[in-house]
């Protein structure tokens, strides 16, 4: 991507000069010009990362604005229309805007993808195709801005929102700035009124916002950009060992988890100053009892858009009802009643695996998890059984730490076939810990990833402040509450001691791209 | 129909406490399976047709939640 100017989340242009700057301007301005304001710095935002590439959002909330209005023409016309004509005039206006969003979507970033493999099938079939590399230009934030419109047009079409008569707040909702990049995918009946209200912002706004943005900086730029050489060289292509593909497979996983969190921390303190309240979108995922409820832990705002719009009308679509019914009378309850949602959940966990990019990695990633979420539930039954018989319950000790190893063992795999270039690399790398597994080969190669002592350690000891928290979060203690009951002297100098943990140990300098947000890509 | 519709609710998950339980989903107390199992249950059992856009933590929160959103769309079919 062609960036003109770095305005990363994590760079100091974006939380020390750009927002800043744009936060004065905000408040100077008049507070029924606040969101033009907004929408200004949005497209201004935009344009730093991908220059002429603006007219793609533009678009999609041309169309998506006009669609909303369409549909709710057809609603008022009920009466008149009668019930079935009024659903099937709904139903098209709904698909046509859903397929020209997806097309564009399509067009700039699967074409290659598609191209390619139908070169790949015709040689199966002996057909000559060919197929020129067009290495089109993504717009930044497309695969997020593209979710929301197509929640937004099938929410006006479910009458759960009204349609938008004003554009502005429209294209307002689509490009707003802190989460163009990576989320978290919004829904417009959330925050389309605090986007325009123009709330002035406070001295608490501020300070919370700024606070969620320094602990976000602590994951990503002390924790995830250290471990981001070591994960380039142990992914760079010689698979010495099982163990270092083991190593791989775990800093992969913290590098990505404290990347994402840490952008999305300081995403959502971003939109707080402005006193917009974005969805959350982690939760503890690592405390999750199966790989089900991790994606209900992690990446929260996709898995919900997943459920909402793939699985929920998958399930309930008269076809897949009737074949689920069907199949509950030939053989039996139990495997009717899985069939239905399992259908559903294929085309969620294809359509996971596609949104990440046009890349055989990630579509295997989202099949992956098809199988492990499918299988947890055909057995979580016979599980729970089988805790009875032993005198066990899902809270015994020995219950969550397997459930805990098994979890690991699941997302560190996964992570490993994502990160890896090809499936075939993958695959090398993923049969090197059972056939090539040293032990001794990783630790002797330590000091080769990239990292020093002090990295290792500061990787460490910043993994167990986030635990630390993790833990408390779970148990529902109330940090910021605490933390504000100090007296103000303590309170200072305890973000003073965030602000200089960040400065001093954050990675920077040649080597770290600190610039670089593993979920923007997607 | 409170009865049936709570007979079907224990029919799915034996281990929740349907009765005086009123954050069903907004607690996560119900999953995404255990709702679309009742959904068609109770598309069964009322001769409704229950939605997607129906699928709201509002609807689904408590055994009188449900029993409402059933009433209507009874009264709508």
């Amino acid at each position: 991507m062609n960036i003109i100017l770095d305005l990363s989340y994590p760079s100091w242009k974006f939380f020390a000069l750009f927002l800043p700057l744009a936060a004065l301007l905000y408040q100077l301005c008049p507070r029924t010009k606040r969101r033009f304001f907004l929408l200004i710095l949005d497209l201004l935002f935009f344009w730093s990362f991908s220059g002429w590439l603006i007219v793609f959002p533009i678009y999609a909330a041309i169309l998506t604005y006009g669609c909303g209005i369409w549909l709710s023409r057809i609603n008022d016309r009920r009466k008149e229309l009668g019930r079935k004509q009024t659903t099937r005039l709904k139903k098209r206006t709904l698909l046509f805007g859903i397929i020209l969003l997806l097309a564009a979507l399509a067009a700039m970033k699967y074409l290659d993808f598609f191209g390619l493999n139908l070169v790949r099938l015709a040689k199966l079939f002996h057909i000559n195709f060919q197929w020129k590399i067009l290495d089109l230009l993504v717009p930044a934030g497309i695969s997020y801005y593209s979710l929301e419109a197509i929640s937004y047009l099938t929410d006006v079409y479910r009458e759960t929102i009204p349609a938008e008569r004003d554009f502005f707040r429209l294209l307002l909702y689509l490009s707003f700035f802190p989460k163009l990049l990576e989320g978290p995918i919004t829904r417009y009946g959330e925050v389309s009124e605090s986007l325009s209200a123009g709330e002035p912002i406070t001295a608490d706004s501020l300070a919370k916002g700024y606070q969620r943005i320094l602990w976000g900086c602590f994951k990503k730029i002390v924790i995830a950009d250290h471990l981001a050489p070591a994960v380039d060289i142990l992914f760079q292509g010689n698979v010495m060992d099982g163990s270092l593909t083991v190593a791989a497979a775990l800093f992969f996983t913290v590098q990505e988890y404290m990347d994402f969190s840490g952008t999305i921390d300081i995403v959502i303190g971003s939109a707080r100053i402005f006193r917009i309240t974005l969805s959350e979108n982690f939760r503890q995922p690592f405390f999750a009892k199966n790989a089900s409820d991790f994606w209900r832990r992690w990446h929260i705002t996709l898995g919900t858009w997943f459920r909402d719009y793939i699985f929920y009308p998958v399930t309930l679509s008269k076809p897949i009802m009737k074949l689920a019914k069907k199949v509950k009378k030939s053989l039996g309850a139990r495997i009717g009643k899985l069939l239905a949602p399992a259908i559903a959940l294929f085309c969620v966990w294809l359509a996971n695996g596609l949104w990440h990019g046009p890349k055989w990695t990630y579509i295997f990633f989202g099949l992956y998890y098809f199988f492990w979420v499918e299988l947890e539930n055909i057995l979580e039954e016979p599980f729970l059984g089988l805790l009875k018989k032993l005198h066990l319950t899902e809270k015994s000790v020995s219950v969550r730490i397997f459930r805990f190893v098994k979890l690991v063992c699941i997302v560190i795999t996964g992570e490993l076939f994502f990160r890896a270039d090809t499936l075939s690399f993958g695959w090398e790398m993923f049969k090197q810990v059972f056939t090539n597994f040293h032990l001794h080969v990783f630790t002797d190669n330590l000091g080769l990833l990239g990292m020093d002592f002090w990295d290792y350690w500061t990787v460490i000891v910043g993994l167990l402040v986030v635990a630390a928290v993790g833990v408390m979060k779970e148990k529902g203690i109330p940090i910021r509450g605490k933390l504000m009951s100090l007296p103000a002297p303590a309170r200072f100098l305890f973000w003073y001691i965030c602000i200089f943990v960040v400065i001093l140990f954050g990675a920077y300098g040649s080597g770290y791209d600190a610039a670089g947000m593993i979920y923007a890509k997607f | 129909m409170r009865d049936s519709i709570l007979e079907i609710l224990r029919e799915q998950r034996p281990d929740v406490d349907f009765e005086n339980e009123t954050q069903l989903v907004s607690g996560g107390v119900l999953e995404s399976f255990d709702i679309v199992s009742i959904v068609a249950e109770l598309d069964d059992e009322f001769d409704i047709s229950i939605g997607p856009k129906d699928l709201v933590a509002s609807n689904f929160d408590s055994v009188e939640a449900i029993t409402e959103m059933v009433e209507r769309l009874t009264e709508e079919e």
